[in-house]
């Protein structure tokens, strides 16, 4: 195990020899990037014809996705706080005289959403065993996005973040827009489109601002890590990585793209969605916003603060009148996302400290309930709440589930996502009493919901179109439990699980340089 | 983690093995254990999962008396703390680190609601081993009782305002769990949304109030803070609106006004579950939480005339509430509420030790109320009061056991009720404020009276004849039903016993609060006067319900408005449910039309206007070449005057 | 000065003439053009070694009137390597209609020479032949290619087209030899350093200069032309404008506005940034709403000069290096678009964008590689496209011209949503027509598959690339 434990590179110059300093532990970060995309590239080759054929393709997938999995708790058991160091760091000489170079890392910020990522793509396939056309090609692009994903969050260079950014757009658009359920499938998947172009050039635009006018043109996220920009400058930027992970998270009022692609998107695809496609956003904000640019942040707070006080509390309200099942959820993420952009914006040790957490914890119930949804929808054939009921009954285990992932969506203690919530108020207290009480306001509303969708869905009496509903198969209660048995952990033991490792990332990221 | 702290415990020796954390860490654990082990290995057996679960309430109600006999002897200030989370912020001083501790405490305090939850637990559980025999969901019961017992335990034995809403919300899941046992009805699911939504307001508020606190004190712990509200660190203002918060919380929990709505639903719940919420879950949660907060409050003396306030009006309303009620179950969680609003006044008007007392000793009455009502609503098929009477004849173990619950509910010396009422009283007269005491007298009058309104017109009189109903298969019940009930119906007699006898140790004196005289002045004219008060509404209700010398119908027809106003609660259910259809459900459907229309519009039509933009060039012309040569020479004037535009305004 | 002295150094530009006069002699003798495409394939890889051997250094040719610097040296590498691949492909379509006649080598390699000569000329008359060398061997190309209507009527468009904007391009360099009596490029760029830059006959000679490439180049408004031959020309001839046709044009262009006008094109940047502007803007959204394959590529290709000449804009400011960067990831990327997407349109003989449908079933080779140049077109990372505009944007935001990056930015997304459009067809929806599945041929799969390589690979080759493009950015020099 010792050759797991990340070090840290000795030295920041880069070698020069680009397949120089192969060892192990630089390689994981690597390996968790680009095997999915090795895979994909690799399940081209397959036959997609008979019914075997596919399941091969899927056993290749879920191979894939499992060592990824495998790998990203391997590297969260060796991974140690490192201090103000990134772990797994690989710096690889790409483009010296750009600026760039192929440098990958992790720290407690982002190892967390990593681990979470491996962990939802690996239920995602799982969860695919429903789609049975264009077998390859679903694959292909689920594959494709989890590089992206992945990528994105293990980058330590403005321009191979963006290309990560880029490159998980484009499989999610072929996803939504394909393998969609409903006949509004094509609009939303080009609609999801547009928001992500719209972001990926915003960020573009910040990442070229940001290198053009920093003191050192180089691209490299810790170089550039409170490089003093003119003010000017910085607040350009800054507002331009806004946009960018404001779209992707998203924010009001830009989240309809993002509730009808929850509504249309295929359960794996719409669960990786909200689970950790959004959190990219969040992530970016925690990274980019608060790391690099906090004296801006600090300037227009409040009309920030308004912002994350909006994303928690409109959605929370429209959710009150949805009936599609999918959309409702949809929403709820969307409030839930809120509170990191509020803990983001309060800029405070604690909170931040909480925003991860909070991160993996929505992802993981996210993740349950979309899953869940769609049980119950291909059972019941409706997606619409006031057409279900009382199917405690019939499926008590689905319920069982539903109610737990539910309630951790609302931060019950004993849940993930009570730490994380918790965190985020205490900390954002001290920043914004206002703001943060009515925040908590939005738990309320969040509660209402989705306990109203409790006794709608699964109490009262049992309507008759319903009588023969099946509880959930082996496949569904293999993954859905495997995310409600992390979100317990996280919930009882958050120390040892995840928040331990998290601190110095977060204390390395708030500090400013004394100038 | 109960483990390492048995071991931790066992290491020191013979004798700090027997410390009163240990059992306070044994009795917190063996629910969760009992549930554990039902969920791992016998979920399918209805048999095995109550006896385990019975069986692990046994020991923890064995570990809560064994703690409240260590602490009798040795009345004491203990934790055991364990680091829950633990992280550096990076700031200075106070604040450089941030940690969140759990662990359990002992004091005499914390023993006695530790009793009243275990033991209420235990002899209602073993009441539903009975009752649920031919019923769905024992198991079911069963885990959520554990689960409810572990949460109000954990809520007793917490050390920190932390870990302290860690259980407050189990308790409020738990609550939640136990009313919606019967799912498949609608009502039984509406009330146990209402539950959980609720204690949910109460909950963010007490949420807010432990943010607010550690906002200002960098601090959770209880003993920690002990000293610090009234070192001014914090202003009046601040501790009274930190005060108010937390008090927030236990309006929500302990169903005071004007968050009570979710009680008298509660009723749907089953006997037994209940008689856990009402019995158990609410004081213990409640008041407790007063009174281990009580320095908060002390410094605050507003926010104490806010809690006695709103304890007084609940107490008096609900009382008057009870008395208009026709459903033999939501009368009884009137009279929960009234008499936990008695308790909330008490701590207001700084009787504490004797708010802690009524919490206590109230606990077992109202569970055993319920475990009753609920075999007569089993026996006679209708929860309408007006539909019953006459069982004394036909249910005359029950009869008994009833009376002694109403009797102790009632204030009727000298049994638990009374006791506490008089202690109530006793502290008040020595710190003269009519006010105070007259609403304790109206509420111990309004209690005689509703209790034995309940108790004449279920036992006395004609039996009423239904159709299809035959009063002559009512019997008894026997076996573990009675035996639960037989417990519950000793304690409510005789905890206040020591009391009365002053021979041992008394409880007003046992459960002390550091810096407060405890203040029971032995008061003769306490105890005439609650006797008195309880005694008149006991005669009163033998008048017009036990007699019908004056019959109920007589009264109410001079009145046209009250007692409707009385048995809709004064309307503030239907406020409620108004405002939510009306304001939240509306603000719902307004966004989401924003949303659909206003926004997901906008974005369309900019995606449109986009595609319009490339209409043109769908129908793009094909030029041939005198028009390229005639464009060409176009394009180059434009070229050129653009050329010059920008070059003579750029001055170079 | 010895005149022949180094004569040598022009042995690629040598190897490209002979190998198009032994091609003449031979394809008077034999109809086939098999063995006269594998001699021009044979001249073009002896220019590549004679180039390879004298990569270190910058000589001055025929008394400075051509200048083999770095930037030369890279332009004449991707224009090679272009030429080549062009050349491979068109070893398949041998006994087709659409084959090539026996002199199409010849004047590619005549085509070549001309842009060879062009990217490397110092001076303004070598300059002019090299272009016009260039566009004389395209139009054969294009009139020989295929006897049809069409491909003759793609050919005259292209002829009128390139034949105006030489003319106006002439006359531009006139003006310029006027005001300083100097034809070299940096004598010239001296001497007007010394003149007012708002001076009228200055700008007029700017003006006519910018407007000569507009032609040729396709900048909106002079672009009618580029969508008109595209709809008629034959597949090598459209795929070698869209590759070495623009590439060397925009050679020339950098290297003009770097040397001879240096003073003056920096006011003058912002005229060229509208433009770019404008045309970028037009290109893509065009070619979001095109129902014609061939009309679809022309566009794309719009829309790509409006970010090279983005890059000149931003010439002085390191837009010379984004220049040499970007007209490599374009020529590879609309190589590989252009030959995947006719090919299959000519297997399917339609050119209808709508039936592309089905394109992933009947031909999966040539959907994979049309997807991959095309999102490298619209510049989806981490494709080679996306780096060529990056670098550009990076080149304009550093000039200072951050209107025309947002400009550049919000086109990326047009584009992609162009592009993703067409690979949804290719891919996801259904056929609406059965087919059997399109052969392809060894050589076209090669060629493809090197494009389709180039592409991809492109990133992480990005460091020497990106090293050798500042080498040759740097020797253009003032």
């Amino acid at each position: 195990m010792n050759a797991l434990i990340a070090v840290p590179l000795q030295s920041t110059t880069t070698t020069s020899q680009p397949f120089a300093n192969v060892e192990i532990p630089t390689l994981l970060l690597s390996g968790i990037v680009w095997v999915p995309t090795i895979v994909a590239l690799a399940l081209l080759l397959f036959p997609d014809r008979t019914d075997a054929h596919r399941a091969r393709l899927r056993s290749v997938a879920l191979t894939a996705v499992g060592l990824v999995a495998a790998l990203g708790v391997l590297m969260w058991y060796g991974f140690r706080d490192q201090g103000a160091t990134f772990a797994y760091e690989e710096k690889r000489n790409w483009m010296q005289a750009l600026g760039t170079s192929y440098h990958l890392g992790v720290d407690g910020v982002s190892m967390p959403v990593l681990l979470l990522s491996t962990i939802l793509f690996l239920t995602a396939v799982l969860a695919s065993y429903r789609v049975r056309d264009r077998v390859k090609e679903y694959f292909f692009f689920l594959l494709l996005l989890e590089t992206g994903v992945n990528g994105v969050l293990s980058s330590l260079d403005y321009l191979l973040f963006f290309l990560f950014w880029g490159m998980q757009l484009v499989p999610a658009f072929f996803l939504i827009g394909t393998w969609g359920g409903g006949p509004r499938r094509l609009q939303v998947a080009w609609k999801y489109l547009a928001f992500g172009l719209v972001s990926s050039g915003l960020l573009l635009l910040a990442i070229l601002v940001t290198a053009a006018r920093a003191p050192s043109h180089t691209f490299d996220i810790p170089t550039l890590h409170d490089a003093h920009l003119p003010v000017a400058v910085a607040t350009l930027a800054f507002f331009l990585f806004l946009g960018a992970f404001a779209l992707q998270l998203p924010v009001f009022p830009l989240h309809t793209g993002f509730v009808d692609a929850q509504s249309e998107a295929p359960a794996p695809v719409a669960a990786v969605l909200a689970g950790v496609v959004t959190k990219l956003g969040a992530y970016g904000l925690i990274r980019v916003n608060l790391g690099e640019f906090q004296d801006v942040l600090h300037k227009f707070r409040v009309p920030l603060l308004a912002l994350a006080l909006l994303t928690i509390i409109w959605p929370a309200v429209a959710a009150l009148r949805q009936d599609d099942l999918r959309r409702l959820i949809g929403y709820v993420v969307v409030s839930r996302l809120g509170f990191l952009v509020l803990a983001t914006v309060s800029a405070q040790p604690v909170a931040v400290n909480g925003g991860v957490v909070l991160m993996v914890a929505d992802g993981l119930s996210a993740g349950a309930l979309i899953y869940l949804a769609a049980s119950l929808i291909e059972r019941t054939n409706t997606r619409s709440v006031r057409a279900m009921g009382g199917l405690a009954s019939r499926m008590p285990r689905g319920a069982v589930l539903w109610i737990f992932a539910a309630l951790a969506s609302i931060g019950l203690p004993g849940l993930a996502g009570f730490v994380g919530q918790f965190l985020v108020f205490l900390g954002a207290y001290s920043a914004d009493r206002k703001a943060t009480t009515i925040a908590l306001l939005g738990v309320l509303l969040t509660a209402g919901v989705l306990v109203w969708t409790i006794q709608r869905l699964f109490f009262g009496p049992l309507p008759e179109s319903l009588g023969s509903v099946r509880d959930l198969g082996s496949l569904e209660l293999s993954y859905t439990i495997t995310l409600v048995s992390l979100i317990f952990l996280i919930g009882i033991i958050p120390g040892f699980m995840l928040l331990d490792n998290v601190n110095f990332g977060v204390l390395t990221l708030l500090t400013r340089g004394t100038g | 983690m109960p483990l390492t702290a048995l071991l931790a415990a066992a290491a020191k020796g013979p004798l700090d093995t027997w410390s009163p954390t240990f059992f306070s860490g044994w009795t917190l654990f063996l629910p969760l254990i009992a549930l554990l082990l039902i969920v791992t290995f016998t979920i399918d057996s209805r048999r095995a999962s109550a006896w385990i679960s019975v069986f692990f309430a046994l020991v923890a109600f064995a570990g809560a008396v064994v703690l409240l006999a260590i602490e009798l002897r040795h009345p004491a200030y203990k934790e055991h703390t364990l680091t829950f989370l633990q992280f550096f912020t990076g700031q200075s001083g106070v604040a450089s680190e941030f940690t969140l501790q759990w662990g359990f405490l002992a004091d005499p305090l914390a023993a006695a609601m530790l009793l009243m939850v275990t033991g209420v637990s235990l002899f209602t559980q073993v009441y539903a081993l009975g009752y649920l025999r031919r019923e769905d969901g024992v198991v079911r019961f069963y885990l959520s009782a554990s689960f409810m017992t572990f949460s109000m335990s954990g809520v007793v034995l917490s050390t920190s305002y932390g870990e302290l809403y860690f259980f407050w919300a189990l308790t409020s899941v738990a609550t939640f769990v136990l009313v919606g046992h019967w799912w498949q009805r609608d009502a039984a699911a509406r009330a146990a949304r209402k539950v959980l939504l609720v204690t949910q307001v109460g909950d963010i508020g007490l949420l807010a109030g432990i943010i607010y606190i550690f906002f200002r004190f960098h601090d959770l712990g209880f003993q920690a803070l002990r000293s610090q509200y009234a070192g001014g660190k914090v202003g009046q203002n601040g501790l009274l609106i930190m005060s108010l918060l937390v008090f927030a919380g236990v309006v929500g929990k302990a169903a005071q006004l004007p968050l009570h709505t979710w009680a008298p639903d509660s009723a749907e719940a089953p006997a037994p579950a209940a008689a856990l919420i009402h019995g158990a879950a609410m004081a213990a949660t409640g008041v407790y939480l007063l009174a281990r907060t009580y320095p908060l409050f002390i410094a605050s003396p507003r926010a104490l005339t806010v809690v006695a306030v709103v304890g007084g009006v609940t107490a008096v309303a609900a009382a008057l509430w009870a008395l208009a009620e026709d459903n033999l179950k939501r009368l009884i969680a009137y009279a929960t509420i009234s008499e936990i609003g008695l308790a909330v006044l008490a701590f207001g008007a700084g009787a504490f030790s004797a708010s802690v007392f009524q919490a206590f000793a109230h606990g077992w009455s109202k569970a055993l109320l319920f475990l009753g009502a609920g075999i007569i609503v089993r026996e006679l098929r209708t929860e309408s009061i007006a539909e019953m009477g006459g069982l004394w004849r036909r249910m005359r173990t029950t009869g008994v056991l009833m009376l002694i619950g109403a009797a102790a509910a009632a204030g009727i010396p000298p049994l638990s009720g009374f006791v506490s009422k008089d202690a109530i009283l006793s502290q008040l007269l020595s710190q003269p404020n009519a006010a105070v005491t007259a609403v304790v007298m109206v509420v111990t009058f309004l209690s005689g009276l509703y209790m034995f309104r309940m108790f004449f017109s279920v036992f006395a009189g004609p039996t009423v004849r239904r159709r299809r109903f035959e009063p002559e298969r009512i019997r008894d019940p026997g076996g573990r039903i009675r035996t639960g009930m037989v417990a519950l119906a000793v304690f409510a007699a005789a905890v206040g016993l020591f009391d009365l006898v002053r021979a041992g140790p008394e409880f007003v004196r046992f459960v002390t609060f550091p810096g407060q005289k405890s203040g029971h002045a032995a008061s003769l004219i306490g105890s005439v006067l609650t006797s008195l008060a309880a005694l008149l509404g006991l005669a009163v209700a033998l008048l017009v319900y036990g007699l019908r010398a004056l019959p109920a119908s007589r009264i109410s027809g001079r009145v046209p408005f009250v007692p409707r106003a009385l048995s809709r609660a004064f309307y503030l259910g239907d406020a409620y449910r108004w405002g939510t259809e009306n304001a939240v459900l509306r603000a719902g459907q307004v966004a989401d039309w924003v949303d659909r229309v206003v926004i997901d519009g906008a974005v369309d039509r900019v995606g449109g206007g986009v595609a319009g933009m490339t209409g043109p060039f769908r129908w793009a012309p094909s030029p041939r070449i005198p028009q390229l040569a005639l464009g060409a020479f176009a394009g180059l004037l434009l070229l050129g005057i653009l050329a010059g535009a920008v070059l003579g305004h750029l001055k170079l | 000065m010895k005149t022949f002295g180094n004569l040598l150094v022009f042995s690629p530009e040598l190897w490209l003439l002979a190998g198009a006069i032994v091609v003449f002699l031979l394809g008077r003798a034999q109809e086939d053009a098999r063995p006269g495409v594998l001699l021009a394939l044979l001249a073009v890889v002896g220019a590549f070694f004679a180039l390879a051997t004298q990569l270190r250094s910058t000589l001055l040719i025929l008394d400075g009137a051509f200048v083999l610097d770095g930037y030369a040296k890279f332009f004449d590498v991707v224009f090679l390597a272009a030429t080549a691949l062009v050349l491979v492909m068109t070893l398949t379509s041998a006994g087709t209609n659409d084959a090539p006649g026996a002199s199409f080598p010849a004047f590619l390699l005549l085509a070549t020479l001309g842009a060879l000569l062009a990217t490397s000329a110092a001076e303004m008359v070598s300059l002019f032949v090299g272009l016009e060398l260039l566009s004389v061997g395209i139009v054969l190309i294009a009139v020989l290619g295929r006897r049809s209507v069409a491909s003759a009527q793609a050919g005259i468009i292209y002829l009128v087209s390139s034949l105006a904007g030489g003319a106006v391009l002439l006359y531009g360099l006139a003006v310029a030899y006027g005001l300083t009596g100097q034809t070299n490029l940096r004598a010239v760029g001296a001497a007007l350093s010394e003149r007012s830059p708002s001076e009228p006959a200055v700008l007029l000679a700017l003006v006519l200069l910018v407007a000569g490439f507009a032609l040729m180049l396709a900048f909106v408004p002079f672009h009618w032309w580029l969508a008109e031959s595209f709809a008629g020309a034959p597949l090598p001839a459209l795929a070698f404008v869209a590759s070495v046709g623009i590439g060397a044009a925009f050679a020339v262009f950098g290297r003009l506005m770097q040397s001879a006008f240096a003073p003056t094109s920096v006011g003058f940047a912002t005229v060229l940034a509208v433009l770019a502007a404008v045309t970028m803007t037009y290109g893509s959204l065009a070619a979001l709403s095109q129902t014609s394959i061939r009309r679809l590529l022309a566009y794309l290709t719009i829309a790509q000069v409006g970010y090279g000449l983005a890059a000149v804009a931003a010439i002085q400011r390191g837009g010379a290096n984004a220049l040499l960067l970007f007209v490599l990831t374009l020529a590879i990327g609309n190589l590989g678009a252009c030959w995947a997407l006719l090919a299959y349109s000519r297997g399917i003989d339609s050119d209808r964008l709508a039936d592309l449908t089905g394109m992933s079933r009947y031909a999966p080779t040539l959907a994979l590689i049309a997807a991959l140049s095309l999102a490298s077109i619209a510049g989806l990372p981490p494709l080679a496209g996306f780096f060529g505009k990056v670098f550009v944007l990076q080149a304009a935001v550093q000039a200072g011209l951050g209107w025309l990056a947002v400009v550049a930015v919000a086109n990326l997304m047009l584009l992609a949503f162009a592009v993703l459009r067409v690979m949804r067809m290719a891919y996801l929806d259904r056929a609406t027509f059965e087919i059997d599945p399109i052969p392809l041929g060894r050589p076209v799969a090669a060629g493809l598959g090197v494009t389709a390589a180039a592409v991809v690979a492109l990133a992480i080759f990005l460091g020497p690339l990106y090293a050798a493009a500042s080498a040759g950015a740097g020797t253009l020099g003032h």
